[in-house]
């Protein structure tokens, strides 16, 4: 890859690895060093990554990152994350409601849910980023939906 | 014999059942011979035979229970009729019973409504810092920088090195500009009286000495403001005082002032107040970048670690310097990832 296909990921890729490390960990701060990390290390490999695979690579690495992270936050204290929405029955839209129920998806299923919505990845494209087969990511993916129904559901009850 | 008159009931069963055994239908049928009684007994048994009619249960449909009617199962076809992961024989199938049961519809919006979006709204801030140059830009963008640099620095250290030497020598002659408006103020007959008593008890040849000696302080003045601007003051000075001594001819006495010192440099029309108040402006813009800059004291060494100071800075501190006790430059260093290298200067 040139340098020029390099600036060009940074354009096409950039904002949408930010959205996907965002959402999945709601820390500003976390999610741009990521984004920084993981295109650093595209750059440090710039001659052995096709262009046609970058896309990939840059999520592939977030990925791991992203979960190396989780692991060790896990262990020490936790960091600070976005202000959940306490909108408990004052929902404005679905949109909310939608994101404090992703908010609450284990870590796993809420990545793997993210690529397949966001970036539109097939199973097999996402079992091959994060390491999982296909029938695991059949189920993150299906026991994600069920709850993101679920919630839905009882908070449209409620309102 | 064992079928007797007693017990011939369940032989007669058999019979009509067809279960009896092969080795008793010949003792059957004697049995019947022997008593023809109960033979038609047996065939009356025959008639009485019950036949099944073709009755059909209606409700028989609502009895049914579809795969689709277990909630796993609804929700495993749903997700995957979502994700279009479903085969094309299912799907119908799925549709054809989602058709009737329009009551689970609402969980397929439901399940609609599980799809994200992307925030298109969020993006990244620090694209520039994800940006590379090559090799070759980057070496002409760094050469720019310490030219552009060292240009500025130069021009600042000119302008400084001016504005000190015409500090200096500035402020009696704007002190004397100052005055001028006052001097033209004072009442023209006691000018012109000191200036007639003056000139007429001394003799023409000694008339432009006195006035000279008289102007003396005013004539070294001149001497330092003659290089710039101050100049039209002073010819105006002079025009001032020839035009306050009518009836002599000053001709002679002022030409030689005149002539030397009257040069057109700067338009007629421009004013003591003007030039004034443009020294003023450039003063201060000059006071402000040597305070901004703190280039009070320039030498060399203080330009150049200026400028690798601002190198440093542009360059996200790739770009550095050390110095010695008294703080001269002993070594410039640069390190990115194409490109390391550190340039002793010699001096320990």
């Amino acid at each position: 890859m040139t340098t020029g296909e390099y600036n060009q990921s940074v354009d096409l890729y950039s904002d949408r690895l930010y959205r996907f490390i965002l959402k999945s960990l709601n820390d500003i701060q976390k999610a741009e060093d990521i984004v920084q990390d993981s295109y650093e290390k595209l750059w440090r490999n710039v001659e052995n990554v096709n262009f046609d695979k970058v896309r990939s690579y840059l999520f592939t690495t977030a990925y791991h990152t992203m979960i190396d992270r989780l692991r060790k936050d896990k262990r020490s204290i936790p960091s600070k994350k976005l202000p959940e929405t306490s909108h408990e029955n004052s929902y404005s839209d679905l949109e909310e409601i939608l994101q404090e129920a992703v908010n609450r998806l284990p870590d796993i299923q809420r990545m793997v849910i993210l690529l397949r919505d966001y970036e539109g990845y097939s199973y097999k494209e996402i079992g091959e980023l994060t390491s999982l087969t296909e029938s695991q990511v059949k189920v993150y993916i299906y026991r994600a939906r069920i709850f993101l129904k679920n919630y839905i559901g009882k908070i449209e009850v409620v309102i | 014999m064992n079928i007797t008159r007693h017990n011939y009931e369940q032989y007669f069963l058999d019979y009509l059942d067809q279960n009896l055994e092969e080795h008793l239908i010949d003792e059957f049928i004697e049995f019947l011979r022997e008593n023809p009684d109960l033979k038609d007994e047996l065939e009356m048994m025959t008639t009485h035979t019950l036949k099944p009619e073709n009755i059909l249960f209606r409700g028989k449909s609502q009895l049914y229970k579809e795969v689709y009617n277990t909630e796993s199962e609804f929700n495993r076809a749903a997700v995957a009729r979502m994700e279009e992961e479903i085969s094309e024989k299912q799907k119908i199938e799925f549709e054809k019973y989602l058709s009737e049961h329009p009551e689970k519809q609402k969980h397929i919006a439901l399940f609609e409504k599980t799809r994200l979006h992307p925030d298109n709204s969020v993006v990244f801030r620090k694209k520039d810092k994800l940006y590379q140059k090559s090799a070759v830009k980057s070496f002409i963008t760094y050469v720019s920088a310490i030219a552009a640099i060292l240009l500025l620095s130069l021009l600042i250290f000119r302008y400084d090195n001016y504005f000190e030497s015409t500090d200096k020598s500035d402020e009696p002659a704007i002190a004397s500009i100052e005055e001028f408006p006052d001097k033209s103020e004072k009442s023209p007959v006691q000018d012109n009286s000191e200036t007639d008593n003056k000139l007429s008890r001394e003799p023409a040849a000694t008339h432009e000495q006195s006035l000279t000696s008289k102007n003396s302080p005013q004539t070294i003045k001149t001497t330092n403001i003659q290089r710039d601007v101050p100049e039209t003051v002073i010819t105006k000075r002079e025009e001032v005082k020839m035009n306050r001594l009518p009836g002599l001819n000053t001709d002679g006495l002022f030409a030689h002032t005149a002539m030397t010192k009257i040069d057109p440099v700067i338009p007629e029309t421009t004013s003591g107040n003007e030039v004034l108040q443009n020294l003023k402006e450039e003063r201060l813009l000059a006071d402000v970048v040597r305070e901004n800059t703190n280039l009070d004291e320039i030498s060399l060494n203080r330009i150049a670690k200026t400028g690798l100071t601002l190198m440093s800075k542009l360059s996200d501190k790739k770009f550095l310097f050390e110095t010695n006790r008294d703080g001269e430059i002993t070594e410039i260093s640069f390190e990115s990832r194409l490109l390391a290298f550190t340039i002793p200067t010699n001096r320990d």
